[in-house]
Order: structure tokens, then sequence, then C-alpha cells
């Protein structure tokens, strides 16, 4: 008997030991080759796991409703939520670079303006640069006070040419014409032509959201219902939620301007839901302005998309190729709303804009000139771009920054310093976590096998050309496909044929 | 394109298996107490033997040596062996576990291509080509971890098949003389079964693990067990006996066991909600339909391989509404 057991223990002793070699084997080749599995390997880049700032999770619950409008709601489930320790997040001034860029076409906007000024000559902050006389939407002002070195192509954050115009920092000052006081001004003295006249002329439309107003102006549609988006609900806190607890009175001013130019009669500012602080400053102002209120919002990834906000506040889907405009809609981010305030009742043109830097988790807010060059603000973080990567946009879908010297446009509000490590892909495991995550109800998975296979028709049935890119899919999966990047490709594959 | 994301949720591969196998960790100290070296020797020479044939496979068959470092295999052989009786012949072990990772999942792909579940096959290949032994049950010597004069014994469910009717009925007289336990014995595990199914009280962590780590949706051990549970109990109330006792179906043979882990593969479950819903059913009603008229006693391995074939026909029909088209 003995003996058989003996025999045995030493059996079960190689097993395991063969067990662990093996494994140990394995892991090595797993680490030392990196495009392993399906689809066609690309490696991701991850912040450690201990990373400080978010817990993720995917919301299984259907979201509760407040006021129930009759149509059946789309359920809300499944969308990432990241509790993100929301701190007071500082805001400073930026300051002056030594040099602006100002591209001269916004990548939005269809029409191209001319220029009236030519090298050499003197400007000021808020003066015109560039005009389109029939559609004075694309107009480009300067941003800050000095002198025109050069008009010339000059190449943006991802390695594309643009033009654009190089004023040489000079002074600080604005255009006489601009009121520069901290006062705020609660009266609006104009009527509604002159507010629509007003906000186009004043180049806002070249802060990232303003296209639904461009569109309005341009389409005439009737609005009914406008909501300011006060909602960032990403990894990393963003500028909105920030501006809500600093500049709250502008932004509701700016809604109520909003509201007489479109003759909307309410106006809803969006709120975080896990932003009571936010709520309660906001609805105690809201009190004393007419046709202004609050709505707190589930906040979840990615509720700052502007058809998913209408749908969590009315219910309203936004279906696939239409725009919020066609539904009565306009969404507007509270910069914008901000950026109207100061256009109309300051007389102030889009000079500035906010961007949020963040470094492992901990954000701070510039309010900065338009066309400052990235590497300046990083600069003042004492950020090098040489030891991490520098990220324009959100974590989940931002492209990282090739020239850190380009210049920060309307439409950038984020920036991120990241410090990569390596993530392998391996073959899907078909989990479902992507399925789960995507808050349209694609199919992730599905998507990027048929486009693998180039399967135009069964793209076209998955609905691939809806996709948000919002990154959410990617960011659950497990085997660490690179959804996003496939989703994208897939919608450009939609376009060429 | 490089991109983004660049953040990660912590999950991978290889941590959900990990987490599978914490899962599990209980049903083995179960199994390592009830059934001492025998289970000692099952165990380790299925995990052995499933890593070794996916890492040879990874290496020889897909070219991908990587493939083999996500843990998967060390799930395969723990489920196999917690499905194999006590003292089951280790050459055929070698055998299912060559089965269940090679012919079963690495010939069609490796992980996640495979349409059923490894184990699962396997056991099914070593039920039908052996069926003497993996029916030879041992009666469990708890904490006498080197006992040689292990009984051999007859499953519940195997006793309960083959039943002889006459002088029985459902009084608590004839429990005892057909040698069926009653559910304290049930839950004490001094039952007869298999590594893994001498009491569903030991699937209860892994269970509850999983659903905390939000490993497995609720969806599937729930309606599996929900519908076999209303199946067997209508069965039941309508013509009583010994045969279809509720307790007895429920809590014994390997339901907890499938509808937790086997059931909930995600490779060969479908992935929708509604797609999870309707698998989980089939299986249910598959188990129960088995077991009340089949010819096997528990016919959990044979139920969720049904539903498994089901699995692409689910995963084509039972997508969500996508956001913004009209509702159906
Ligand atoms: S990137 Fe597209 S497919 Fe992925 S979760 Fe977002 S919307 Fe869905
Ligand atoms: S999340 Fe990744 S592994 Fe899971 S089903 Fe989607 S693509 Fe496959």
């Amino acid at each position: 008997m003995n003996t058989i057991l003996t025999g045995v223990l030493f059996f079960s002793g190689l097993a395991l030991t063969v067990t662990v070699i093996l494994h140990i084997a394995a892991q090595k080749t797993a680490s030392g080759q990196k495009n392993t599995g399906r689809p066609a390997g690309t490696n991701k880049i991850r912040l450690d796991d201990d990373f400080p700032d978010y817990r993720p999770r995917v919301q299984n619950k259907t979201q509760k409703r407040k006021k129930s409008p009759s149509r059946k709601r789309f359920s809300l489930s499944g969308s990432l939520h990241f509790n993100s320790l929301v701190s007071e997040i500082p805001l400073l001034e930026a300051g002056l670079p030594e040099y602006v860029y100002i591209p001269l076409k916004l990548p939005h906007i269809n029409a191209l303006p001319r220029l009236t000024v030519k090298k050499g000559d003197k400007v000021r902050a808020g003066s015109l640069l560039a005009q389109n006389k029939k559609y004075p939407e694309a107009d480009i002002y300067a941003s800050v006070s000095g002198k025109i070195t050069g008009i010339e192509n000059i190449s943006d954050a991802f390695g594309a040419e643009i033009p654009a115009v190089i004023i040489k920092v000079e002074k600080d000052d604005f255009e006489p014409s601009i009121d520069l006081s901290p006062d705020i001004i609660r009266e609006i003295p104009y009527s509604e032509k002159e507010i629509i006249s007003k906000i186009r002329h004043s180049g806002i439309f070249s802060l990232a959201g303003a296209e639904s107003m461009e569109n309005v102006f341009t389409g005439g549609q009737k609005i009914s219902r406008l909501i300011i988006n006060g909602i960032d609900a990403e990894p990393f806190p963003g500028i909105r939620e920030n501006l809500l607890c600093k500049k709250a009175e502008q932004i509701i001013i700016g809604a109520k301007i909003l509201n007489k130019a479109f003759g909307i009669q309410n106006a809803l500012i969006a709120i975080n839901r896990k932003r009571p602080d936010i709520l309660k400053l906001v609805s105690g102002l809201t009190r004393r302005y007419v046709g202004v209120n609050t709505r707190s919002c589930p906040a979840y990834y990615p509720s700052g998309q502007k058809n998913l906000l209408i749908t969590a506040i009315t219910g309203r889907e936004i279906s696939a190729g239409r725009r919020p405009e066609n539904y009565g809609f306009m969404v507007l981010n509270a910069e914008v709303a901000l950026a109207v305030y100061e256009a109309v009742l300051k007389n102030k043109p889009l000079c500035e804009h906010f961007i949020t830097i963040n470094k492992n988790g901990k954000s701070t807010s510039f309010c900065t000139r338009l066309g400052t060059p990235v590497d300046f603000l990083l600069k003042k973080l004492s950020l090098s771009p040489e030891n991490g990567k520098i990220i324009l946009g959100n974590v989940l879908t931002g492209r990282e920054v090739l020239n850190s010297k380009a210049p920060l446009t309307g439409q950038d509000s984020k920036i991120l310093y990241l410090v990569p490590s390596e993530q392998i892909s391996g073959p899907c495991i078909r989990c479902g976590k992507c399925l789960e995550a995507c808050p349209l109800h694609l199919q992730p998975y599905a998507i990027a096998s048929a486009l693998q296979s180039h399967d135009q028709d069964r793209l076209k049935q998955l609905h691939a050309a809806d996709c948000i890119e919002c990154g959410a899919c990617a960011f659950v999966c497990p085997a660490r496909i690179p959804l996003l990047s496939l989703c994208r490709q897939s919608k450009t594959e939609f376009k060429n044929n | 394109m490089p991109g983004a994301p660049y953040i990660f949720s912590p999950l991978t591969t290889r941590r959900i298996m990990l987490q599978v196998i914490i899962a599990l960790l209980p049903l083995v100290a179960v199994a390592l107490a009830a059934f001492g070296l025998r289970a000692l020797v099952l165990v380790t020479t299925a995990v052995a033997g499933c890593v070794t044939f996916e890492y040879l496979g990874a290496r020889f068959l897909l070219h991908r040596p990587a493939a083999a470092s996500d843990l998967s295999a060390v799930v395969t052989g723990l489920l196999l062996a917690l499905w194999l009786p006590a003292g089951f012949p280790l050459w055929m072990v070698l055998l299912g576990c060559f089965f269940a990772v090679i012919v079963v999942k690495t010939a069609f792909g490796g992980i996640g291509c495979n349409l059923f579940n490894p184990a699962l096959a396997a056991l099914v290949f070593l039920f039908l080509s052996f069926p003497g032994e993996t029916s030879a049950c041992l009666q469990p010597h708890w904490f006498d971890f080197f006992s040689d004069n292990a009984q051999k014994c007859t499953p519940v469910l195997e006793k309960l098949k083959y039943l002889s009717w006459e002088n029985l009925n459902t009084s608590p007289e004839s429990y005892n003389l057909a040698g069926l336990p009653d559910f304290g014995q049930m839950l004490k595990g001094t039952t007869c079964g298999n590594l893994g199914n001498i009491t569903f009280l030991a699937v209860l962590p892994g269970l509850i693990w999983l659903l905390a780590q939000r490993i497995i949706s609720w969806q599937i051990p729930f309606y599996y067990l929900m519908t076999f549970f209303i199946l067997v109990l209508v069965h039941w109330l309508i013509n009583g006996t010994l045969q279809n006792d509720i307790f007895i179906h429920f809590f014994s043979g390997s339901l907890w066991l499938g509808a937790v882990f086997m059931a909930t593969d995600y490779t060969t479950s479908p992935m929708s909600a509604r797609g999870k819903i309707i698998f989980a059913s089939g299986c249910g009603i598959l188990t129960g339909l088995i077991r009340l008229y089949g010819i096997y006693p528990d016919g959990v391995p044979f139920a969720i391989l049904l539903m498994n074939a089901f699995v692409p026909l689910l995963d084509k029909i039972c997508t969500p509404r996508i956001y913004g088209t009209p509702r159906r």
C-alpha cells in the first residue's frame, strides 16, 4: 500500500511541476511576442492597474425616470460608470505664449473666409483676421494682440498641414469695444435679430459642440428645447462641471440669451447626478431666471454625447443620420453658453477657451487663448513629451499628439499626459462585455469580425456606421481587441463605398 | 492606427480565468476533503494534462504559443476533474484532456472559437466510451486522506432511474428502503457522487464570487435552475413518486455545478441577455426532460452540450435593439 501511495504522490508532484513550468514558459513567450492573437494584434498602451482616480463598473440597472414621457424610454443599461473622485479642480489663467497660430479653416465649417490682414500688420485681440461676408460663422478673430509674422501652412497636432496666421504676442490688451470688467450683466437689452447677428459675428463656431447652432442658423429649424450640457461623465473630470462651479451665473444668462434668440420657452441645464453640490448651486441661481431650469442626469460614459443626453432627458431617440435639430432639440455645451454670454453682453468674440490637463488622474484647467501651442501649456505644468505620451481628447477616444508645437483649437478641451505600458491583445473570448458596454447596443465584436472579412452587407446590417466612437467597448474588452480602431475603420470603409 | 483607449478595465482574459479558478477552489477543497488522495491525483492529472495539451496545441497547431498563457486550460482541467468519480483511471483522464483541449478547442481555432464546452464534450466522450468507469462512484470518506477502503456506491440519480417500484411510495420509509438520502445528507455531502457533486453547497461560494466579480451574469444560473425547478415541480405535483422527487432532483447530481460553471462558459453561451435567458431555459428544460424521461440519470452534460449547438443561432436572432432604430 505504502509503495503505491508514494508512487501516486510522486506522480502528482511531477504533474504539478510540469504545470508550473509550462505556464512560466507560455508566459515568457507571451511577453516576448507582441502581436499575437486575432484580430491582427495591435499593442495597447495602458496606465497601471492601481490608477488612483477611477473605478469603472458596468451598470446593469435600467435608469429610473422622473417625469415619465408617454414613450418607452431607451434603456440606458450597460453603460460605463466612472466613479471618479470629483474634487475641485483649479481654473487658472494660462497667460500669453510667445506666438499663437490661428488656423484659417475650421474642419467642420465648409465656407472659407477671406483674409483681411497681411503679414506685418498689427492686430488686437478680438479683431477680425479673416471674414466671410455671406457666412459670418466662418469668421476668424485674433486671440491676442501683436504683430502678424506669417501666414503659412503649419502642421497640426496630428501631422496634417493647415493654413494658419502666426501672431507674435506683444501686448496684453483687447479691442476697445470689449467690456473687460468682471461685473455680471443681467439685462439683455437686445432684440432677437441683434442677438443672432452678434452670435453669428463672434467666432464661437470654432468651439466644439457649437455646430448645432450653426445648423439652426443655416437650416432654420424650429427649436423647442434647449439643453445646456454641463456633464463631463468621463473617466477624468473635464471643464464643464468646473465651469458650472465657477461661472454658473454667466452660463445661465447665456442660456437665457439663447432662449430669447430662438424663441424657446425653457432651457435645461443638465447636471451630473453625482454632483449634488453643483445642482444646489445652479438651481439656487436659476430660481432668479425665468425659463432656465436644471435637470440632474445620470452620469455614465458617454452621457456627454448629445444624442444620448437628449434620450436621457426626454426619452426621444435620435435616428442615425439625423440631427437633434431635426427633432427640435438643441444641445450646447456649457462653454458655448458662456461664450454666447460674452459675445452678446460683453461684445467679446471668442478669444479664449478652456483646456483641462490631466496627469495621472490629477486635473488642472486653464483658460487659454485660441491658438496657444500645446507645449506652452505642458511647460506650465512642467510636463515633457519625452517621457510620456500626450493625448489630445478623452482618455477613451483621444489621439496621440505627434507635433507638440501645434496650436490648440476650439475643438480641443482636454490634454492627457500618460506614461505608456504594454497591452497584448488576444483572441475574442465571446464574453459579451463589449455588447453590454455599447451605449447604442451595437455588437462591436461582430463589427470587428465583419470588418476583417470585408463584409459590407454584414456591416450595414450591424449598423456599424451608427457607432459614435465612444471607446466603451474597447475599454471593457478583456481580450484587449482594439475595438475602437476597428469600429472607426469600418466607418471609413463605409464612407469609401 | 495605434490609439485609444489608453486605459482599460482591469479585467483581462487571464484575470477572468483566475477568478473562475478562485471560484472553483471551494469545490476542489471539498473534493480533497471528501476523497483525499484520489481527488488530489485526479485533479492534478487533469490540470497538468490540459495545460500540457494546451501548450502543445498552441505551439504546434495554432503557432501562437502565447495563447496557452491565459489559464483557460487550468479551468478546463479543474472542471473535467470535478465531473469524474474518484479513482477514475488516469490514462482515461489524459485521454479526456486530449479530447477537450485538442479536439474540441484547439482544432476549432483556440479559445473563443469552440462550439462546445471542452470539459463537457470530453466528459460526454469519456462517458460514452467508458460508461462503467465514469459511473463507478465512491462513497466519500471525509477527512481520511489516505483511506484505502473506500466503498463503491451508486449515485443518487442512478438509484432513482433504476428504482424498482415494488413497495415504494413517497413515505419516509421508502426513502430509507431505496437508500435515498434526505435533505440533511445532501447538504453534508455524505451522498455518493463525483468529485464535484457530492454537495451543492460547495458551488454556492463560487456562484457568489463570480456574480460579485461580475464574471458571469445572473441570467444563466437563475433561469437554468428556475426552469428546471418549475418543470420538475409541476411533474412532481401532478404525479409525485420517488422518482421525480423535487428535492432530490434539485439538490443532487451536477445541476448546480453545470448551471454555475458550465452553462456560463463565455465562449459557448450566447452574448446578449435575451439569448442567455433562452439558452439557460433550454438547458433547464432539457435537463429536466432527460432526467424524467431519458435513459441518462444526470442530464446536465447532454442538455448543456445540446444547447451549445444553438448558440450561433441565438446570437444571430437575439440581438438587442440598436439605438435610434424603430422598435420591434
Ligand atoms: S465605440 Fe462604437 S461600438 Fe464601441 S461602444 Fe462606442 S458606440 Fe458602441
Ligand atoms: S469584449 Fe472583447 S472578448 Fe468580449 S466579446 Fe467583445 S470583443 Fe470579444
